[in-house]
């Protein structure tokens, strides 16, 4: 049986520790307040810009532009992977880690840019571990700093370039990228989205958005993915549009190139990659807020507990104590009359 | 003219500026100023810093808008993908000012090697757009049927 003394240490050290945790928990609910913001201010934006990558992809070649070419084997692959830089907050970065780990082991070599230290670090000890495994052919090619709060495209501007620049130069067939998707505060869900080449036909690329609180309405898919016929390909038809003689070598395509294709592609490609880098950021650091601060919830919550449980251990042992104190007493007394 | 109006959208990575049927809309593109109207046939173009004007019923509204890519869809949907675009009122006229004697000094005073003076030049050029439809703004707010009213 500890004694009375040893309980009212320990409730007071979990008390200092329940101080800490409400204090974590309310610096948290602050960036998250800032980042949740951050992020459904640029969804719309994000949003339009892949409808748009969706609806060039399907409409224009892909010997277009090289961020378009789909290669014929998939060999090299780079990996970008989006994790927080402090812990304290659940299974967060083991998630984000867990699905990079599984989608890159169907590949045999694969190259990692990591943004945020937890990533990187796991991501370092699985390839050193790993010995002949799937594993051993990793590479940490980059490392850039996270910032707990992005300030701007400029944030991520030379993570994109890399990524875009070695996937022209033929460096690797696929480029994509591992982040956590901000559902709502209290769930949060780990994705891998095929970046590059543009126009994939991936679930996940369309689940940037399709949130129950998001200030848009998701948009009915058909119209937005390539190679099914929807309504804007329908309705092309039936205004009577004629294939565009700018659009030059557009076979299949009835959009209107200003100046030209190339101009066009080569100046809205790299930057819609960018923006779905920067959204795939914002994402990551709205639920790494909102995940740290869930936990540091609970933690308060559960040292809340913890001390009411000792505080009734603790009163019930002193009542004993006095009761046995009283009792020896009076028989004290008793016996001396 | 048929019924028709134009499902405009202008949205930038900030926020969503505008998101509203207009009658008419222009553009500075790459190649020089468009209008669009009501059945246009769908069009990706390239977006210069300028000035750009929606029309209701006969009501414009200008917007300065610092570059980025207009997308017209089919059934009269037009979204514009700026990197920055602000309404005539919101812009700060003082700050503008400053930023393009700023703008001025560097490109006059250094020696900046290619990419920073493309890079000054396109901040020049952005200043320059929102002055002007500032100005432009302030001239309408006062002569406006409403504001004689």
């Amino acid at each position: 049986m500890p004694s009375t003394k040893e309980i009212r240490r320990r409730i007071k050290s979990i008390k200092s520790t329940r101080q800490i945790t409400k204090a974590m928990e309310m610096v948290s609910a602050a960036k998250m307040r800032k980042a949740q913001m951050q992020t459904l201010a640029t969804r719309a934006y994000a949003k339009y810009a892949w409808e748009l990558v969706q609806n060039l992809t399907s409409k224009s070649d892909p010997k277009l532009h090289r961020l378009l070419r789909k290669p014929e084997q998939t060999n090299r692959v780079l990996v970008i992977v989006m994790s927080s830089n402090r812990g304290l907050i659940g299974g967060f970065n083991n998630n984000i880690v867990q699905t990079a780990a599984s989608y890159a082991k169907q590949f045999s070599n694969v190259d990692f840019i990591t943004l945020g230290k937890k990533g990187r670090e796991s991501i370092k000890k699985l390839s050193l571990s790993a010995q002949g495994g799937p594993a051993s052919g990793w590479n940490i090619v980059a490392d850039f700093e996270k910032k707990d709060m992005a300030s701007g495209v400029l944030d991520i501007n030379s993570v994109a370039k890399l990524a875009v620049d070695d996937f022209i130069a033929g460096k690797y067939d696929k480029v994509i990228l591992v982040y956590m998707d901000f559902v709502s505060t209290l769930v949060q869900k780990p994705h891998t989205l095929e970046l590059l080449p543009l126009g994939m036909e991936d679930e996940t690329l369309g689940n940037i958005h399709p949130h129950p609180f998001s200030p848009l309405k998701p948009t009915p898919k058909p119209s937005t993915v390539p190679g099914v016929p929807g309504e804007g390909e329908e309705n092309a038809g039936k205004s009577g549009i004629i294939p565009s003689p700018q659009g030059g070598g557009l076979g299949r395509g009835d959009y209107l190139f200003e100046p030209t294709v190339d101009i066009v592609l080569e100046h809205v490609l790299p930057k819609l990659t960018t923006m779905q880098i920067y959204q795939a950021l914002l994402e990551t650091n709205a639920a790494e807020h909102s995940a740290r601060m869930v936990a540091m919830k609970n933690a308060t919550d559960a040292a809340g507990d913890l001390v009411s449980e000792l505080t009734l251990e603790y009163n019930q042992l002193r009542q004993s104590k006095i009761t046995t104190e009283l009792s020896e007493i009076t028989a004290g007394r008793i016996a001396l009359e | 003219m048929s019924e028709k109006k134009l499902k405009l959208k202008i949205v930038t990575p900030e926020r969503v500026l505008l998101e509203s049927e207009v009658d008419s809309l222009s553009v500075p593109t790459q190649m020089g100023e468009i209008t669009i109207l009501p059945h246009h046939i769908p069009m990706v173009a390239n977006l210069q810093p300028g000035e750009m004007k929606a029309v209701t019923d006969g009501e414009p509204r200008l917007m300065a808008v610092a570059g980025g890519v207009i997308e017209v869809r089919p059934g009269n949907e037009i979204v514009v993908l700026a990197d920055a675009a602000e309404e005539a009122h919101m812009i700060d006229l003082k700050r503008a000012e400053e930023a393009r004697g700023r703008a001025r000094r560097i490109m006059s005073e250094q020696i900046l090697n290619e990419e920073e003076y493309a890079a000054t030049a396109a901040s020049l050029e952005k200043s320059l757009a929102r002055i002007r439809v500032a100005q432009k703004g302030k001239y309408r707010k006062i002569h406006t049927p409403e504001s004689i009213q």
